[in-house]
């Protein structure tokens, strides 16, 4: 059975408080694993807030090291670090915050050979990849491995999150049936807008592990920073879906 | 009738709007919207809607009086509607 130190006990107290979450919710967090991929702008500010909530092991997959170019939004990186991995600046950055983690790092993009794998490592999925491909990928083995999924994606000052829960909600596939080949890699990004959709990524997941409040589960909500509006969508799973359908 | 188009991310972009009132005949399909509003826009907005064989691409997400109508549904355009189009996005 989880036990809570006095030190963690001292570090969470401000949580317990919260109604519906408490102690059991904290032993929750501690026995559980996410995989945040990748841990650019969003990811970064994922990793930080369920590093800091207490989520007892996080599994960090982003290949490359860091550029100039990534300080704008990608908050565990550091100028220091230029040149240097990625997920070893994130690393290192969390233990900072919270030394009592479990942290691995793959300095891997998400690909058809690793995926399945990858995706084993935990028990929840924080989707932050940048390309379809890797978020295909992450949501067939989420789907296959039955574990949510929380895809968060950002373009310009708009933002959507939706949660994927196989069996029971649409997945990525059913939102988007075909290859969304207009979408190129490199976007208009602020991080103030990554880190948005990320602190919603990031409450989804523990809320998820937690048993608190009621996930996005088939609801996509999409956001728009330049007039702040907020809209929820219901999204349907679909009948011949080749990811879920046999989930239903 | 008059129908009330709403843009998202590329296709906001491409439009340099976020909305417009469309005029169609009644009996107009919502294919036929498609086509009106690509023809007013950019190459760019046209290609977020359509692909090089001309069909509708499945990765758009239609939203009709904050209804999804997915790929496997038939959209019947009223007088009034508001038609939200969303473009796919992935940025990190
Ligand atoms: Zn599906």
């Amino acid at each position: 059975m989880t036990v809570l130190s006095n030190k963690e006990k001292a570090v969470y107290a401000w949580q317990f408080t919260v109604p519906g979450f408490g102690e059991e919710g904290q032993k929750k967090l501690k026995e559980s694993s996410v995989l945040v991929s990748r841990v650019g702008g969003l990811g970064s500010v994922v990793a930080y807030e369920l590093a800091a909530a207490g989520v007892g092991k996080l599994v960090l997959a982003h290949a490359g090291n860091v550029k100039e170019s990534d300080l704008n939004r990608q908050l565990l990186m550091t100028d220091d670090w230029l040149g240097k991995p990625r997920v070893a600046s994130a690393r290192k950055r969390l233990l900072e915050l919270n030394p009592r983690l479990d942290i691995e790092i793959i300095p891997e993009n998400i690909n058809e050979h690793n995926a399945a794998d990858i995706v084993s490592k935990s028990d929840l999925i924080v989707d932050c990849a940048p390309l379809f491909q890797e978020r295909f990928l992450m949501n067939k083995e989420a789907v296959n491995q039955n574990k949510p999924l929380v895809d968060c994606a950002m373009y310009e000052l708009e933002a959507q999150i939706i949660t994927i829960i196989p069996g029971e909600s649409a997945c990525l596939s059913c939102l988007y049936p075909d290859w969304p080949e207009v979408w190129k890699r490199e976007f208009p990004v602020f991080g103030a807008v990554s880190g948005t959709v990320a602190c919603l990524g990031a409450m989804e997941a523990i809320k998820i592990i937690s048993d608190l409040g009621e996930p996005l589960s088939g609801t996509l909500l999409t956001m728009d920073l330049r007039d702040m509006s907020f809209l929820r969508t219901n999204i349907k799973p679909l009948k011949h879906c080749p990811v879920c359908s046999h989930k239903f | 009738m008059q129908i009330k188009m709403k843009y998202s991310a590329q296709l906001k972009r491409e439009a340099g709007i976020s909305e417009e009132l469309v005029d169609l005949q009644p009996d107009q399909s919502f294919d036929h919207l498609l086509a009106t509003i690509a023809n007013q826009h950019s190459i760019g907005f046209r290609n977020v809607i359509f692909d090089d064989q001309n069909s509708r691409r499945k990765s758009l997400l239609i939203i009709q009086n904050g209804r999804q109508v997915n790929s496997e549904e038939t959209l019947k355009l009223n007088n009034g509607d508001e038609i939200l189009l969303m473009s796919p996005i992935a940025g990190g």
